[in-house]
């Protein structure tokens, strides 16, 4: 049955049209063939619609909205007869230019609808704009329907969660990655296989949406160095077209949507790391790409005089809890779940969504209250980065509503600090193993994402073999980047011969994992950390395009054992229910032992409130409580101590006895009630 | 400009289409008029002869996709001799998982 209000009243040269429907925002295919265009503007006082054959200069044909199309602050039309494979589409917005009001618009600009689906203009990756098109970003109208064969996200209960991130083109650009599309979303999708061999169960992609990665593009020592990681939106959402080998012909939609689905065929979460915190249009220097065009003073946090506030320290911050900003948020959120399946996100520098209009914290912000609480969002992952470049740091003290995870910050400098040999963050390190109860105490271990290493900073191994961070090849004279890095070299600044330093370095990677892996909260690893892939001590990796960036695959092969290593302490976190329990759970239960316990050199012994640099913690499994049968006592040691130390075992009930399972070092257990530990080295135990 | 011909030899139950050009968002509008629920009713075997077919939009692609869930009810659907440059794009957003593809 044709609809009454789909039928066209209006014409101009071939093209028929009518006043459209507000919702949804955005432009939207029609089943009768008209597509509707909807977009909201507070302080325009006018619109047009700009239509585009692909990849043409010149608009083909504009459309102004006429008063009668626009409800409110939104306008709407429905046109007909597009051949939506051949058109761009954008906006004109008339209305006051006033910087010092902070008022920019230009009639003469043409803009990127904020909920366009796909974005053209930087389809191949790499390939160089035009700079003479005045028009560089360009909506795409998309078939929203896709064959998921019965998916949805897969709700995995976050406590198991083993988290992987990783770089959609570092993850497989390499010529070695082996995979037939290098550095797309299909060529991920080839490498699934290896990822559900590591056995981590969900990953974390750096950001997808559209971004532009010749935005502060230059080049340098004959290299051109790019906008990489992507920390910067143009469109929140559209899929990053250069992510996709099928993006030419306008199918990258329907690729990420295969990537997902085969990830979930796979029991793989798949997470997506977010930037609402700014847009790609920097500072009052940048370029008009949509917001600033079309309601600057409702998209972005200004000064009183008109000028960008920079809590993001990319030039100009979201005004996140207006409620326009609000909707556009969850709009998107909703529409990656419902539309993308996606399983959650990693909000980067996401205190910034907690900042008012004039940019102070507030107490209960309503977009983070609204993101916990939403319906469609009901069962999603939501993680926080929670500090921003403004100077708020929120580990703990995040608004969670009991929905919020954050990246552990405190967690990472521990672990790096303590393995370093700081016997002083001893007793710090105790809380962090038991899922840092001193900083979400009032929630669950789940609200702690665990990590030594992410995509920003040093590599594991470059964190064992790098004291400073050598990041000349950006082309800032190694200005840029982190120099807290809690790093050390084990005795020579890179590349080395000398097989101790080598051993040292292994068995440190080995240490972190260790205590990585057997910590509660939710782990999270950074992709070639299993097989002790390299930066080169380049610890800000941002705008490598480069092997400096891309995963290298011939290290799987030459630290196999590394990577047999992380897949054993992944394998033993996902058979012992008690290592990723969301309960700080550490009484006594009837294995007639604390579920959680720490201990010295020797069993029970140990001063939680003393520095020191040898200690091991244990797990007393409950079978019958964690429905796995029998129970099992499991015994980590920590040696960070420069010297041998002897370990006295607890004594477990009759029948069980201790067996190594992991050991980073080489120490000789025998069966006996001690272990020999060497210099710098964990082992596990299990008695089962 | 768009262009598909579209050549239909039906053999008892059997329905084979011969296909020559693109398939666009224009020209999927004809192809679907030939491949849909009620001209495939009866039909057990569907083939697709796509030899001289140099390119397959995302609409033309749908339309194979709603051929063979209509012959996943009813009996097979084969494409022939599609050019590996196209197969590869199915490959890429895995609508190729749930399809046949020979080649003579």
């Amino acid at each position: 049955m044709k609809l009454i209000d789909t039928f066209p009243t209006n014409k101009i040269g071939n093209l028929s049209y009518r006043v459209g429907r507000v919702f949804p925002f955005g432009a939207t295919l029609d089943s009768e063939n008209g597509v509707n265009f909807s977009i909201y503007s507070k302080e325009a006082t006018g619109c047009t619609l700009v239509l585009f054959h692909h990849g043409q200069d010149e608009p083909w044909i504009e459309i102004p909205f006429p008063e009668e199309f626009r409800i409110g602050n939104v306008y709407t039309m429905m046109v007909f007869g597009i051949d939506i494979e051949t058109t761009e589409y954008g906006y004109r917005f008339d209305g006051p230019y006033d910087p010092a009001k902070g008022l920019l618009y230009d009639k003469n600009k043409i803009l990127l609808d904020p909920y366009a689906k796909s974005i053209s203009g930087r389809t191949i990756w790499g390939k160089p704009p035009k700079d003479s098109n005045p028009f560089q970003h360009r909506g795409q109208i998309v078939c929203e329907d896709y064959l998921w064969n019965g998916d949805k996200p897969l709700e995995i209960d976050s406590s198991k969660l083993i988290i992987y991130e990783l770089h959609v083109r570092s993850f497989t650009a390499n010529p070695n990655s082996g995979v037939r599309r290098k550095g797309t979303f299909a060529g991920l999708t080839e490498k699934i296989p290896y990822l559900k061999d590591l056995g981590v169960n969900c990953v974390e992609l750096m950001p997808i949406f559209e971004f532009d990665e010749f935005e502060n593009s230059r080049e340098y020592n004959g290299h051109p160095l790019y906008n990489y990681w992507g920390y910067s939106t143009v469109g929140f959402f559209a899929p990053k077209a250069g992510y996709a080998a099928s993006a030419p012909f306008g199918m990258e939609v329907d690729e990420l949507k295969n990537l997902i689905k085969q990830f979930h065929l796979n029991g793989i979460e798949v997470v997506l790391d977010v930037v609402f915190n700014h847009t790609a249009e920097g500072n009052e220097n940048g370029p008009y790409i949509s917001y600033r065009g079309i309601d600057n003073r409702t998209y972005y946090l200004l000064t009183p005089e008109g000028y960008y506030y920079n809590f993001s320290g990319c030039g100009n911050t979201m005004n996140c809890n207006n409620p326009v900003v609000r909707n556009v948020v969850l709009d998107c959120l909703r529409y990656w779940v419902s539309s993308f399946h996606v399983d959650g996100f990693r909000f980067d520098l996401a205190s910034i969504l907690s900042r008012d209009k004039t940019g102070a914290p507030m107490m209960n912000p309503p977009l983070l209250d609204s993101i916990a609480n939403d319906s469609v969002l009901g069962k999603t992952l939501l993680i926080a980065e929670a500090w921003d470049a403004g100077g708020l740091y929120q580990i703990g003290t995040f608004r969670s509503w009991g929905k919020w995870a954050e990246w552990n910050g405190k967690y990472r400098d521990c672990v790096r600090k303590f393995i370093k040999g700081s016997a002083e963050n001893a007793p710090e390190l105790y809380w962090r193993i038991r899922g840092s109860s001193d900083i979400y105490g009032n929630g669950n271990s789940e609200a702690s994402i665990n990590f030594i290493t992410c995509h920003d900073g040093f590599t594991l191994y470059d964190l064992v073999s790098y004291n400073d961070k050598h990041n000349e090849a950006n082309g800032e004279e190694n200005r840029d980047g982190n120099n807290d890095n809690d790093s050390w070299n084990c005795g020579q600044e890179g590349e080395t011969n000398d097989k101790n330093i080598i051993e040292l370095r292994k068995r440190q990677m080995k240490n972190m994992l260790t205590i990585l892996l057997t910590s509660r909260g939710i782990p999270m690893l950074l992709s070639g950390d299993e097989f002790a892939n390299t930066q080169y001590g380049n610890n800000n990796a941002y705008c490598q395009d480069s092997e400096l960036s891309w995963i290298d695959w011939s290290f799987l092969e030459k630290n196999k054992e590394l990577f047999k290593y992380v897949k054993k302490l992944i394998s033993l976190r996902k058979k012992h229910p008690a290592l990723c329990t969301n309960a700080f759970d550490e009484g006594y239960n009837s294995t007639g032992y604390p579920e959680f316990s720490l201990h010295g050199l020797s069993p029970w012994q140990l001063d939680e409130c003393a520095p020191g640099l040898a200690f091991a913690y244990m797990y007393a499994e409950d079978g019958e409580k964690y429905k796995t049968g029998k129970s099992t006592f499991i015994y980590i040691v920590v040696n960070a101590h420069w010297e041998d130390h002897d370990f006295g075992l607890p004594i477990v009930p009759e029948g069980y006895k201790w067996k190594i399972y992991v050991d980073s070092g080489d120490s000789k257990y025998n069966g006996s009630e001690y272990i020999h530990m060497c210099p710098r080295s964990t082992a596990i135990l299990i008695a089962q | 400009m768009s262009e598909l011909n579209i050549e239909e030899k039906k053999n008892g139950k059997e329905l084979i289409v011969s296909l020559s050009g693109r398939i666009d968002t224009i020209t999927s509008i004809h192809f679907s008029e030939v491949i849909n629920e009620k001209t495939l009713q009866g039909i057990t075997s569907l083939i697709l002869e796509m030899k001289d077919v140099s390119y397959v939009s995302s609409a033309g692609l749908r339309v194979l996709i709603l051929a063979q869930q209509i012959m996943d009810q009813q009996g097979t659907m084969v494409i022939k001799n599609l050019s590996p440059d196209i197969k590869e794009v199915f490959d890429d957003v895995g609508f190729s998982d749930f399809m046949t593809f020979e080649n003579d």
